[in-house]
């Protein structure tokens, strides 16, 4: 009998654990590989692997993996990041790394499926080696990001070879997704993660964000003026970066700098410099999360308990007279357990009309009951002290109190548009409340009397209603708060009347892209239900790679959805360019055929998804835990 | 309005080279309570996802109060109602919640009139406002009745359904089942716990490897056998399904 077998009977032997648990990860991937290929018995999966195939021929063109790449004007090959992007990089992450401290994030990567907790908790392994096989298990995720990663940027730049480019991302992935729990647990201090921290909880936070903010404008704000009378757009990059690059802000940007900084190597001498700071931060990681691994212990153990627990107290709230979400919040609160609390529906559903509105309206229920006000609350107001910051520096520099404003709420404006349009591309990715979250409740779909064509149009209507709702809201912001004045800036921001032509024709174009790129990544959902990820959760940043590649699918397929209302549109217009309509007149039409074209589309694409829903094998989708 | 609510003809269901279903035929007229059992594997669970429009039959015809499930599957499915063995419950969805949107989804326009009474039969009335996670074991299986009694189906098909109850709760389950056949519905009953087939059942089919075995009352089914005239359904079922020998019965084991 071999040391690892006797060591499963016997105390734990740390040869026993490692060889045990590296037999569980090949073998269920070994297993896993299996079903997957074996999915492509049936002639969907066939036609996806051939898309993919193709995919990878005709945009990645792995066979130019070490092919001609990016090289700067004087011929010298370019940086994957170059200085600038590698610095507006860093001072992304470092805010990015300030939200998880303030708000902490679920914990996805290391969370136990319900068979881990189920049979690893009870099995002789130390919690540590319990964590260090979660995170050995997410860095194969993290791996498989840094290479698609590696591949889509092949040709970025000149100076990393593939080998070292995987490294590089691989490295900067790993560390973002440590730093990740590793705030996320400090956060919790001992408390199961999950749970309300309360005061602490905003301490953390506000310390977070006050030594951010401090840091940035103390050294913002002085180089501002400098740049924003830059002549160039590069020339005032370069001395936000310089800004960035000066004491204090270089004291919170360092650490995220040094991470991304072998991506910004322009030789494999600087790379070589680069990556043992880079790999060491990443190995930092390690003990620091092995040290605050209490409240992940706690977390997984506990929360049976924890709910056996607050039932009982319930159970004598409302024998006590305590009723409804009262109850609850008192026996929560009674136990000192301030967990998640159900919202009320503020959504009302009268009982009679169409069927499939009862299904986009089960669809937002999520949305409403997880909407964190406080998150969307601190965003606004992070837009607004940036504008009221730029507002600031115009003061300081024109003495002009209504420049200074009409600087502010035009940036403000910028912003909701940018984010408006930005939207179109992140939305669709991160809004899953369609069948992306609802195919593993297959069995309970299929018993609804809904005919398939509206239950797939109301899974689409809701994920894009809520893209788009938030969007209308950014586009309103940029459509109203705009002014004018006699500068050289505020006369070439367009008038209301002409905003209203943007803000209409932005609220079409938008819409459009919006139901494409959902009716997209739910087709994609429903032809390979067994391949694509499925749930709630699209991945945290150990599925970038994926999701990027996903992203791009999606694009190449929306470009071919509009392909023929493109073409109609610009055939009407060319049609009616000698007659004797006036411009608006004939835009209108073309619109018109655009969004008819469209219309007629995905009347089609929902009839055709209704019979793809209707044939799939509910055994391809797995039920929800 | 036909005579049976529930009618299936030559029902077959195959996955792959896997025959679950062999030609599978019956019906199931108003009022009346079908138990439908048989040993794991013998395709219960098939047959009902068939009746349920979960899976597609490869072939054979099924109407659900005159309307064929596969070419016709909306008002099939809004005459009938399917409580499978595990509830499947939306986790962000509480008790209320669950109501109003089965409410919508199969138009009972005197909803708010009925979700008081039902919810008190079921003893979920204080429970309005709770989510499925909060729930027990037994009540998420209750608050899956209550969906599937809402909005009072021709055709009832149930799995397992007093699996996780107290006994209480399986009493007023099998009191609020029978009241359901009582007022018209036609109901199929899937389950392993014989005595409880036996008591709510007016007719039992008894499948195994996908085939019917025998379906009738248990006097019928007894007449059938006369060598074992007078044994319960239990006897009934072990030597039908060919599970009567020594070591099934325990013997041999309790005798090591």
């Amino acid at each position: 009998m071999s040391a690892s077998v006797r060591s499963t009977s016997g105390t734990a032997t740390r040869p026993g654990a490692v060889s045990a648990l590296t037999f569980l990860v090949l073998r269920s991937g070994r297993n896993r590989v299996r079903v997957q290929l074996a999915r492509l018995k049936n002639v969907r999966y066939v036609l996806g692997l051939l898309f993919l195939v193709a995919y990878f021929a005709m945009v990645l063109r792995p066979d130019r993996l070490v092919g001609v790449a990016r090289r700067t004007p004087d011929g010298m090959p370019s940086a994957l990041l170059g200085a600038n992007a590698l610095a507006i990089s860093a001072l992304a992450l470092t805010i990015l790394i300030g939200y998880w401290w303030t708000f902490g994030t679920k914990l996805s990567v290391v969370a136990l499926t319900r068979a881990e907790s189920r049979q690893l908790l009870p099995s002789p392994l130390s919690r540590n080696q319990l964590i260090l096989f979660k995170l050995a298990k997410a860095s194969l995720a993290t791996l498989l990001s840094a290479l698609i990663l590696s591949i889509v940027s092949r040709r970025a730049s000149g100076v990393l070879p593939f080998p070292l480019r995987i490294i590089s991302y691989f490295v900067m992935f790993g560390t973002f997704q440590l730093h990740q729990l590793g705030a996320t647990l400090t956060r919790s201090g001992g408390k199961p993660v999950g749970e309300k921290l309360g005061r602490r909880g905003w301490i953390i936070g506000g310390i977070a964000i006050a030594v951010i903010v401090f840091a940035l404008a103390a050294s913002v704000v002085p180089a501002w003026p400098s740049v924003s009378t830059a002549p160039q757009a590069g020339i005032a990059l370069d001395r936000v970066r310089e800004a960035l690059y000066s004491m204090p802000a270089i004291l919170i940007v360092a650490p995220a700098r040094a991470v991304v900084a072998p991506l910004g190597a322009t030789s494999i001498d600087e790379w070589l410099r680069a990556i043992p700071v880079a790999i060491a931060i990443w190995l930092l990681h390690i003990p620091w999360i092995l040290v605050n691994r209490t409240p992940f212990e706690e977390a997984a153990v506990a929360a049976g308990e924890r709910r056996e627990a607050i039932r009982t107290a319930m159970r004598a709230q409302r024998a006590s007279g305590g009723r409804g979400i009262g109850a609850l919040i008192a026996a929560r609160a009674a136990l000192g357990k301030k967990t998640y609390v159900a919202r009320r529906t503020w959504l009302p559903l009268p009982p009679t009309g169409p069927a499939w509105m009862a299904v986009t309206w089960k669809n937002f229920i999520p949305t409403i009951r997880q909407l964190r006000w406080a998150t969307l609350a601190i965003a606004a107001g992070g837009a607004l002290l940036i504008a009221a910051v730029a507002g600031y520096t115009v003061y300081e520099n024109t003495g002009s109190i209504p420049r200074a404003v009409m600087f502010s709420r035009n940036g403000l404006a910028g912003m909701a548009l940018i984010l408006a349009v930005a939207w179109t591309l992140i939305g669709p990715l991160y809004t899953r409340n369609d069948f992306r979250s609802d195919l593993p409740y297959i069995r309970l779909l299929r018993t609804f009397p809904v005919d398939s064509g509206s239950l797939v149009g109301a899974q689409i209507a809701s994920s894009t209603l809520l893209i788009f709702g938030f969007q209308l809201i950014c586009l309103l912001v940029a459509l109203v708060l705009p002014m004018q004045d006699a500068s050289p800036v505020g006369s070439s921001i367009p008038g209301f009347g002409q905003r209203l032509v943007i803000f209409f024709a932005l609220l079409l174009a938008l819409g459009t892209l919006d139901i494409l790129s959902v009716t997209v990544r739910n087709a994609i959902a429903l032809f390979f239900p067994g391949w694509v990820k499925l749930g709630g959760e699209g991945g945290g940043f150990e599925a970038i790679g994926q999701n990027l590649l996903g992203t791009f699918g999606s694009l190449l397929l929306l470009i071919l959805l509009l392909i023929i209302p493109a073409a109609l549109a610009g055939g009407v217009l060319y049609t009616l360019h000698e007659l004797p309509t006036v411009v608006t007149g004939r835009v209108a039409i073309g619109l018109i055929a655009f969004v008819g074209s469209i219309g007629v589309e995905l009347w089609f694409l929902f009839k055709w998804l209704g019979t793809i829903y209707d044939n799939i094998d509910a055994s391809e989708i797995l039920e929800p835990a | 309005m036909p005579s049976d609510v529930i009618e299936v003809r030559s029902l077959v269901k195959q996955y792959g080279d896997f025959v679950a279903v062999r030609g599978l035929s019956f019906t199931v007229a108003p009022g009346e309570v079908l138990g439908l059992v048989g040993p794991n594997g013998a395709g219960k669970t098939s047959t009902l996802h068939s009746l349920a429009g979960i899976i597609r039959p490869t072939s054979g015809d099924i109407r659900i109060a005159g309307h064929d499930i596969v070419s016709d599957p909306v008002p099939a499915k809004r005459s009938l109602a399917f409580v499978p063995d595990e509830p499947q419950l939306f986790e962000y969805m509480t008790v209320d919640d669950h109501l109003t949107f089965i409410a919508r989804l199969y138009g009972v326009p005197d909803a708010a009139d009925r979700v008081e009474p039902l919810l008190r039969e079921l003893e979920l009335a204080d429970k309005r406002s709770a989510l499925p996670a909060e729930l027990s074991r037994g009540m998420r299986q209750k608050l899956a009745i209550a969906c599937a009694f809402l909005h009072q189906p021709a055709a009832l098909l149930l799995d397992e359904p007093l699996t996780g109850l107290d006994p209480l709760g399986i009493r007023r389950m099998k009191a609020a089942i029978l009241a359901r056949a009582h007022a018209g519905t036609a109901v199929i009953l899937s389950s392993h716990l014989l005595h409880l087939v036996e008591e709510l059942c007016t007719r039992i089919l008894i499948i195994q490897g996908g085939q019917c075995m025998v379906l009738g009352t248990i006097a019928e089914i007894a007449a059938s056998r006369p060598d074992l005239e007078g044994r319960g359904l239990e006897e009934l079922f072990l030597a039908i399904t060919g599970q009567d020998t020594p070591d099934a019965s325990g013997a041999g084991i309790a005798g090591r």
